[in-house]
């Protein structure tokens, strides 16, 4: 009975510590998505296509950019924006970190570009999610 | 109806003072999630989309790449500010300075501008010179100062309409760089962003 | 609850509430007197400290009339940045008021038809408010923001837009407010549309259809300012000043001044006109004299009741208001030889703007004696004698027309136009009392000098201002007579 007990202890004990222990983030790169569409949003509209390319500038340098089209099967107020990436998955500063509001009609198709903001983007992810705005 | 007219009176009253009872708070405002309401006066926001919509047009554009592979020197010019509000037209500008900078692409001059230099220290350092008490090896020597390629200018437009029962204010972020060598605009861009609300009142 | 007790307590509340009101009337008025009799003498910094708001933290709405005063003395004071201040302030309380929410706006109109049109906050005339963004546009001519000023031009100009559609509004908005209660709305309206009350009316207050008015709504001050600043400030905006000159041309016809600006801006914007061929321009615009006032008109009008099936027509007072013009200081203004020659009126205007909205101020000063009518007739019924007698104090108590305004306005404007002298110096003459003084006008090419005495007694307030913007004004004010020039903050 004591036995049991001190094992009951023993193993709540070790949850708890196991709670406080920090969890590890992952330290190598992850393979990031693309696209990200949240579920709100799933039921409404579908991008249908994701394309990207390098522009050529004068200077012999390139930037990012890309296009992506949205159609809706009903009317839908959906926000995006585009999150850039260099070489090493970190974030390259863009204007600011607001969303894009966009309102899409039934059955329109509406295709969007965003052009990296530095020649060193390399990757990026694209976030659609639910206007949530009063 | 007098007694409804006593009755609605303290009706009222009493909806006032509940109004009064849950006064909202204080906080902060995430730019990256913010699904406040929005308001017919231009706002944090509005400057925001202008600015990143006239930066990704300009450096997709490559009016600011030198094809020299060195950066173009920029002057801002005047923003004029046609709307009816009270705006700092720096709200815009300094978005795109920030953006074109860390580009690499475009550096700004803050010793050229319309009302003389942005930055005072650039004339007020040069006073140094000599001026016994200083190290006249750090202060700056004649002819240093940079003379911009670029000029950077533009009006921000207010219009305002009413349609049907709603008022409709559409304002135009107009910007025009100038090649200062031929006087010509090598880029030009116009972003539109257009509200509509209650036509109680003034959109201001 | 028994219809007795019932009645006992309205009575003594609609006492309590005659009183009341009755009490806020007189400060109102006892304010403004104190304001004119200063504001006459052209000693604007006791104008100003009569109308100083105490309470800052009361809300906007509640002190409009005040503010507008107060701003208007501050900048007759030269104390720029304070009447910009005041202003901005009796712009949010307007806001406010535009904007507030039905429950509010509601009970007021509960108020106001049980009292008077006094209870209710007061509500600006457009033109009042198209005034203020023009007044706070000089304000920052004189401090040398040319930004703020354009700001403030801008809004002038919208609000004049607005205007046009708030007048169809205000007719709807009454037409609602009659649906919602139908029973006296009947009432209501028959006796309007009745042919006895509009003859009535007409005979006892005039007809307002027969008021001399603007056929398009426009403040012309207000315009032709706002072009005389998109004429000096060119660009791509000089086509807006071509616009508003000529509007405000074809509203003063006769005027050689503003036909001939409509005209320069016309020549600039197509191109026929070169801007640096033009000599260096002053504009002298001359606010003169004091702006009309509201008075009451008392008077019987018919209603008609029915009461248990039976048709009835009851006399019963109203109270309407109504503008009086007021005094203009007579004689023009000569700058260098050139006369100043009327454009604007200040009472044309308002009466413009009253014609508009004197069907709803008729249909709230009549459901107001249809209610008090009511109450008459079943005060009668229960109480008899001393009811009657009773509800009739009330209604005599309470009947009063809203005679609020600013009155900081003048009367009329006049302009004139000349080309600045090489040694810039401009003497300014009163056509009728002599030399008023010089003023020196610094080396730029457009300078608007803008004059206004309320009244003879008074000074000349003169404010040298630059229309681009560039340089800050000056305020003088020149009494004549040898006096030298002095600044406006004593």
């Amino acid at each position: 009975m004591t036995r049991m007990k001190a094992l009951i202890g023993i193993i709540c004990l070790s949850f708890l510590v196991a709670a406080c222990a920090p969890v590890q983030p992952k330290r190598e790169y992850v393979q990031r998505d693309d696209l990200k569409v949240d579920p709100e949003i799933r039921q409404s509209v579908q991008v249908q296509e994701l394309l990207d390319k390098r522009v050529s500038l004068p200077s012999g340098g390139s930037l990012l950019r890309i296009q992506f089209s949205v159609q809706a099967y009903q009317d839908t107020n959906m926000e995006w924006a585009v999150t850039w990436f260099d070489e090493d998955g970190m974030v390259v500063p863009g204007v600011g970190e607001g969303y894009r509001p966009v309102r899409i009609l039934r059955d329109q198709t509406r295709f969007f570009t965003a052009t990296a903001p530095q020649e060193k983007a390399v990757s990026y992810q694209l976030h659609l999610r639910e206007d949530r705005a009063p | 109806m007098m007694l409804n007219g006593t009755r609605s009176l303290m009706v009222a009253a009493v909806a006032s003072l509940m109004l009064s009872a849950c006064a909202t708070h204080t906080r902060y405002v995430d730019p990256a999630a913010d699904d406040g309401p929005v308001a017919m006066t231009l706002d944090y926001r509005d400057f925001e989309r202008a600015a990143d919509n006239a930066v990704q047009d300009l450096l997709s554009s490559g009016a600011v790449d030198n094809p020299s592979g060195e950066r173009y020197i920029m002057a801002v010019s005047r923003i004029t500010n046609d709307t009816m509000q009270r705006i700092d037209t720096d709200q815009l500008t300094k978005k795109i300075r920030v953006a074109l900078l860390r580009s690499g692409k475009v550096v700004t001059t803050t010793a050229v501008g319309v009302d003389g230099a942005e930055d005072q220290m650039n004339q007020q350092a040069r006073e140094l010179r000599n001026n016994d008490e200083f190290d006249q090896s750090g202060v700056q020597q004649k002819g240093t100062l940079k003379a911009p390629d670029l000029s950077l200018s533009g009006k921000i437009i207010q219009r305002n309409h009413k349609v049907e029962d709603e008022q409709q204010v559409e304002y135009y972020f107009q910007l025009s760089l100038t090649d200062l060598k031929s006087g010509l605009a090598i880029w030009e861009n116009e972003t539109p962003i257009i509200k509509r609300g209650p036509n109680d009142t003034v959109a201001w | 609850m028994t219809f007795y007790s019932r009645s006992h307590r309205l009575l003594a509340a609609l006492a309590l509430i005659g009183l009341l009101s009755g009490c806020s009337v007189f400060q109102q008025r006892d304010e403004m007197a104190r304001f004119n009799s200063a504001y006459d003498r052209g000693d604007y910094g006791l104008a100003a400290s009569v109308m100083a708001v105490s309470d800052k933290s009361d809300s906007e709405s509640k002190h409009v009339l005040q503010y507008l005063h107060r701003g208007e003395a501050l900048r007759l004071e030269g104390d720029y940045q304070p009447s910009i201040d005041a202003f901005d302030r009796a712009e949010a309380g307007m806001k406010y008021l535009d904007a507030e929410g039905f429950a509010s706006a509601a009970s007021e109109n509960v108020m106001s038809v049980l009292v008077n049109d006094s209870t209710r906050d007061y509500r600006a005339l457009m033109s009042e408010a198209i005034l203020v963004n023009t007044y706070k546009a000089l304000s920052f001519l004189a401090l040398g923001n040319d930004d703020y000023a354009r700001v403030e031009f801008n809004r002038a100009d919208d609000r004049t837009r607005r205007a046009v559609d708030f007048f169809s509004e205000e007719i709807a908005e009454q037409k609602r407010a009659l649906q919602n209660d139908p029973a006296n709305a009947r009432t209501v309206q028959r006796s309007i549309d009745s042919g006895s009350m509009r003859s009535v009316i007409q005979s006892n207050y005039g007809d307002p259809s027969a008021w001399s008015v603007y056929p398009d709504y426009i403040v012309p001050a207000s315009t032709y300012l706002y072009g005389l600043y998109f004429l000096a400030n060119g660009g791509s905006d000089v086509q807006r000043a071509v616009t508003s000159l000529q509007r405000v041309s074809d509203m003063a016809p006769g005027n050689a001044t503003v036909k001939a600006d409509a005209e320069l801006a016309e020549g600039l914007a197509s191109g026929k006109l070169s801007r640096q061929d033009q000599p260096d321009r002053v504009w002298v615009v001359y606010e003169n004299g004091l702006g009309p006032v509201l008075e009451e008109v008392r008077f019987d009008v018919p209603l008609f009741y029915s009461y248990h099936g039976d048709a009835q027509v009851i006399l019963t007072g109203i109270a309407l208001p109504r503008y009086r013009d007021r005094t203009a200081v007579s004689g023009h203004l000569s700058a260098n030889a050139q006369t100043t020659a009327d454009f604007a009126q200040m009472g044309k205007v308002i009466r413009t703007e009253m014609q508009e909205r004197f069907p709803s101020v008729l249909t709230r000063a009549i459901s107001a004696a249809v209610v008090k009518g009511l109450i008459q007739h079943k005060a009668t019924e229960s109480f008899g004698a001393a009811g009657q007698l009773g509800s009739i104090i009330y209604t005599l108590a309470t009947t009063q027309a809203d005679l609020r305004g600013w009155q900081a306005m003048p009367d009329h404007w006049e302009v004139a136009r000349l080309e600045r002298p090489a040694d810039g110096r401009v003497e300014l003459t009163d056509t009728l009392r002599g030399d008023l003084g010089t003023v020196s006008v610094p080396d730029q090419p457009y300078t608007l000098i803008y004059v206004k005495r309320p009244t003879a007694e008074a000074p000349a307030t003169v404010m040298l201002l630059d229309l681009q913007g560039k340089r800050p004004g000056e305020c003088l004010q020149l009494s004549g007579g040898g006096t030298p020039a002095r600044p406006c903050a004593s």
